[in-house]
């Protein structure tokens, strides 16, 4: 197991080398010019490529790239092209609120839907399952952002109980971080609320027909025993799955909401660099999330020996 | 069945319990008198020399100072400086007000004068003009510089003055060695706001305090002239990218000011009791512009050019995006825009009726051969976007083979240094710099290396009438010649002159009425 991970971890050196090829690779190609972006709109071509120079964007893009990779094997993700911020600060500055978006996210999606799913499950095709069915369509139709601006303007707007924007960090108190992240967390969660729920729902239905789930109930074991011990258990796997993918594309949605309820989070950073071109900053962030994604795949893959004890690595 | 009820109830109860609990712990306004505001966009450039962009000499009139400064009449006025004189043709002396100091405790000099202006005017359109027409500047002494000249300049104080982005800001010498383009090392000013670099959190927020020592003029202030006394302890500057939640903040109360009200919320805004609207007039309007690519078939050909003087009417954009008259100048024709010292509409190629019917007849009459026009659409601000899409309607309409490309600006901005690429795309800029020629952005660049590449020698004759005149009926004269070459040659079609509104608390007072938002002299009552 201990070399299984080994191998794992060793194997992301040779994926991340790959993505920041890409990512460089991409930027270089995409257009776009940092100094343009910096001199202004009416700076004349002299004075962008004076900018340029100072800059060091006229140097080959191959040397450009070695000197990054270098300094990146250093730990050294250099510096904002615009305010001269190491980009390690400004990334750790944006972990928390993104993390606890994303935790919180998570958190209310697990809690909602699984037992959502388990009991339309256990009551397959009867009025209770018809209502998650609609729910769940519902919550995969509504675009997070319309949810997000309705929730903003009805639940905190209008009834003054929490704020309309911002995020507060936890140093302020857990129940100021709560309260900014109540109303992002729902909006951006109910969409996973609708998959995780369907998925289990079609997981348990599976599990549930098969004959040791009807032995137990032979042998007068309680439903509460039947479902969440012997059912979900070994449904977990494609939960597990979704659950996990989920968080991976919670980085895409989280983008979206940061910016409906203003937390200064990864994914505004990341679309602000893009929007100004802040190329050391992409190519930080980026890696980031090439990081995570392994990461969490990780995680999964761990998760099914816990779930099936018959996977080993 | 019974367990699950019970799970989620128990989970119901615990929400209901946490939306209560953290309601009770929301912030009021604490005791410090602070003014949490929203700007047009993030202030990412803090180095006040380093770009033309609006935002970043809007936190340059916060932190540091200037020379001379402009009042609410357009008149250039002393700010640091005390007395000065025009020794002869060529030297100009001045001698700096008593007890500037910087953030950091030292003294403001005359070196330290003499050092940002040497840097300021390699970006600066003004500071070019001073440039070239300069030898050098020079500390006499701690209070005293000189400006010796090449040849007279008539527009010495105008250069100095002008808040034509990026302005001539003073900054401490040692700083002036930092090359434009590389992030400062340190924010220090003389302004009447301290950069605060602890509580700075890019892409978030940023904070401003009031400077303790700052020596506001004893006049009243007047536009970016006049005594700056700030009344408040601090200024929080939030970055909320999305209008709608902002313009919710506003009226939440969790924010106290927005620089750009959304066009399509003002109605809301305008209704809320706790919020004010404020239009803006003249300088401190917008003037949006089209401009050309001479270099690209069939915009190489003027007569082509003139055709859109036909059906791009003054009205419709500003309308499309929303606004209603009281914040619009319909129908105005002044490549200087109205309301301003250098209106003019001398030479109007607009005609009688402008519409889509007589482009066509104007365009039937040239040589346009159905060549394929581009036009650019940036789709990060509202009116780039609006204004594009409906050039490009028009000029379907009026028969031009037209394609429109959409991106954001930074791809904009790039792209359109390729002149095989472009032939218009829809921008805006506001009065201050385009209600003078030396400052227009589609008039100053004449015969320069700048994309549109447009020269035109009766514009160029014009520029220098203008700087040489001695007095404003010259430069007034000078300004109706650019006009009329302007109209003939087309360096850019204007769409509409319109204000952009801020939004403050009604709980706010004396706020200075100025499309750069500016934070001194104004009270909070709470």
């Amino acid at each position: 197991m201990v070399q299984s991970i080994a191998n794992r971890l060793i194997s992301t050196v040779p994926i991340l080398f790959v993505v920041s090829v890409l990512i460089f690779s991409l930027l270089y190609l995409t257009p776009g010019d940092p100094a343009q972006m910096i001199a202004g709109a009416q700076a004349t071509q002299d004075d962008v490529e004076r900018i340029r120079e100072a800059l060091g964007l006229n140097d080959p893009a191959l040397m450009r790239y070695f000197d990054w990779l270098w300094d990146v094997l250093h730990f050294d993700f250099g510096r904002s092209v615009f305010n001269g911020r190491s980009v390690t600060e400004l990334i750790m500055q944006r972990m928390e609120p993104t993390f606890s978006l994303m935790a919180l996210t998570t958190l209310f999606a697990i809690v909602i839907a699984v037992p959502l799913g388990v009991l339309a499950a256990w009551r397959a095709n009867s009025v209770v399952d018809r209502i998650v069915l609609v729910l769940s369509i519902a919550s995969f139709s509504i675009p997070v952002f319309v949810t997000g601006y309705v929730l903003a303007y009805y639940v905190a707007f209008k009834t003054g109980l929490l704020p309309v924007q911002g995020y507060a960090f936890l140093k302020e108190g857990v129940g100021e971080w709560l309260a900014h992240l109540v109303l992002p967390s729902v909006s951006l969660g109910l969409i996973y609320v609708a998959l995780i729920s369907r998925i289990t729902r079609a997981s348990m239905l599976e599990v549930l027909s098969e004959d040791y789930i009807r032995t137990a109930r032979a042998k007068g074991l309680l439903g509460r025993r039947i479902l969440f011990v012997h059912a979900l258990r070994n449904a977990a796997n494609p939960i597990v799955t979704v659950v996990g993918v989920g968080v991976a594309l919670l980085l895409g949605g989280a983008v979206v909401i940061e910016s409906v309820f203003n937390i200064p989070g990864i994914g505004r950073l990341t679309v602000d660099a893009i929007l100004r071109r802040d190329y050391p900053i992409i190519q930080g962030v980026m890696l980031l999330f090439a990081m995570i994604y392994i990461v969490v795949n990780l995680i999964i893959d761990l998760l099914y020996t816990v779930f099936d004890p018959r996977i080993r690595y | 069945m019974r367990d699950l009820k019970a799970v989620l109830n128990l989970a119901a109860a615990a929400c209901i319990a946490a939306s209560v609990g953290v309601a009770s712990t929301l912030p009021a306004h604490a005791a410090t008198k602070s003014v949490t505001a929203v700007l047009e966009a993030e202030i990412v450039t803090l180095d006040p020399h380093g770009t033309s962009a609006y935002i970043t000499r809007t936190f340059g009139y916060m932190v540091f100072d200037t020379l001379f400064a402009m009042d609410s009449n357009g008149a250039i006025q002393p700010e640091m400086v005390d007395s000065w004189e025009q020794v002869d043709d060529l030297t100009w002396t001045f001698t700096l007000r008593d007890g500037l100091t910087f953030h950091d405790g030292t003294p403001v000099t005359a070196t330290d004068v003499a050092a940002s202006l040497k840097r300021w005017w390699s970006l600066s359109t003004m500071g070019r003009l001073l440039k070239a027409a300069a030898k050098d500047v020079v500390a006499k002494d701690d209070k005293t510089f000189e400006i010796q000249l090449a040849e007279p300049f008539p527009l010495m104080l105008t250069s100095l003055g002008h808040p034509n982005s990026p302005a001539p800001f003073i900054m401490p010498a040692r700083l002036t060695e930092t090359p434009v383009g590389q992030p400062l090392p340190e924010i220090i000013g003389s302004g009447p706001f301290v950069f605060d670099a602890s509580r700075h959190f890019p892409g978030d927020s940023m904070t401003l305090t009031r400077f303790e020592d700052y020596k506001p003029r004893d006049e009243p202030a007047d536009f970016l002239a006049g005594g700056k006394v700030v009344n408040i302890d601090e200024l929080k500057i939030e970055v909320i990218p999305d209008s709608m939640t902002a313009t919710t903040a506003l009226s939440a109360g969790e924010i106290d000011y927005i620089q750009y009200a959304p066009f399509d919320l003002l109605p809301i805004l305008e209704q809320d009791p706790n919020v004010t609207v404020m239009g803006f007039q003249g300088l401190n309007m917008f003037q949006g512009y089209y401009p050309l690519n001479w270099r690209n078939p069939p915009f190489d050909d003027p007569a082509i050019r003139r055709v859109l003087w036909n059906f791009v009417d003054q009205s419709s954009v500003p309308i499309a995006l929303g606004l209603s008259e009281e914040y619009m100048v319909p129908g105005c024709q002044s490549y200087f825009m109205c309301g301003t010292p250098y209106e003019t509409t001398a030479g109007s190629q607009f005609p009688d009726e402008i519409s889509v019917e007589a482009g066509r007849k104007a365009l039937a009459e040239t040589d346009y051969d159905g060549e394929e026009i581009v036009v650019f659409q940036g789709t990060d601000i509202e009116a780039l976007r609006v204004s594009s899409a409906v050039l490009y309607e028009w000029m379907r309409q009026v028969g031009f083979n037209v394609r429109i490309e959409a991106m954001d600006w930074a791809t904009l901005l790039s792209r359109r240094k390729n002149e095989n690429e472009w032939h218009a795309y829809g921008v805006h800029a506001l009065g201050l710099d385009l209600g003078n020629p030396l400052s227009h952005f589609w008039i100053a660049r004449n015969c320069v290396d700048f994309p549109g590449w447009f020269c035109d020698e009766g514009i160029t004759a014009g520029l220098d009438a203008f700087k040489e005149a001695p007095d404003d009926d010259g430069r007034k004269a000078a300004a109706a010649q650019i006009s009329e070459a302007a109209f003939e040659s087309v360096p850019a079609v204007m769409w509409g002159q319109f204000a952009q509104p801020a939004a403050y608390r009604s709980d706010i007072s004396n706020i200075i009425p100025s499309a750069i938002p500016l934070f001194w002299n104004l009270e909070v009552d709470r």
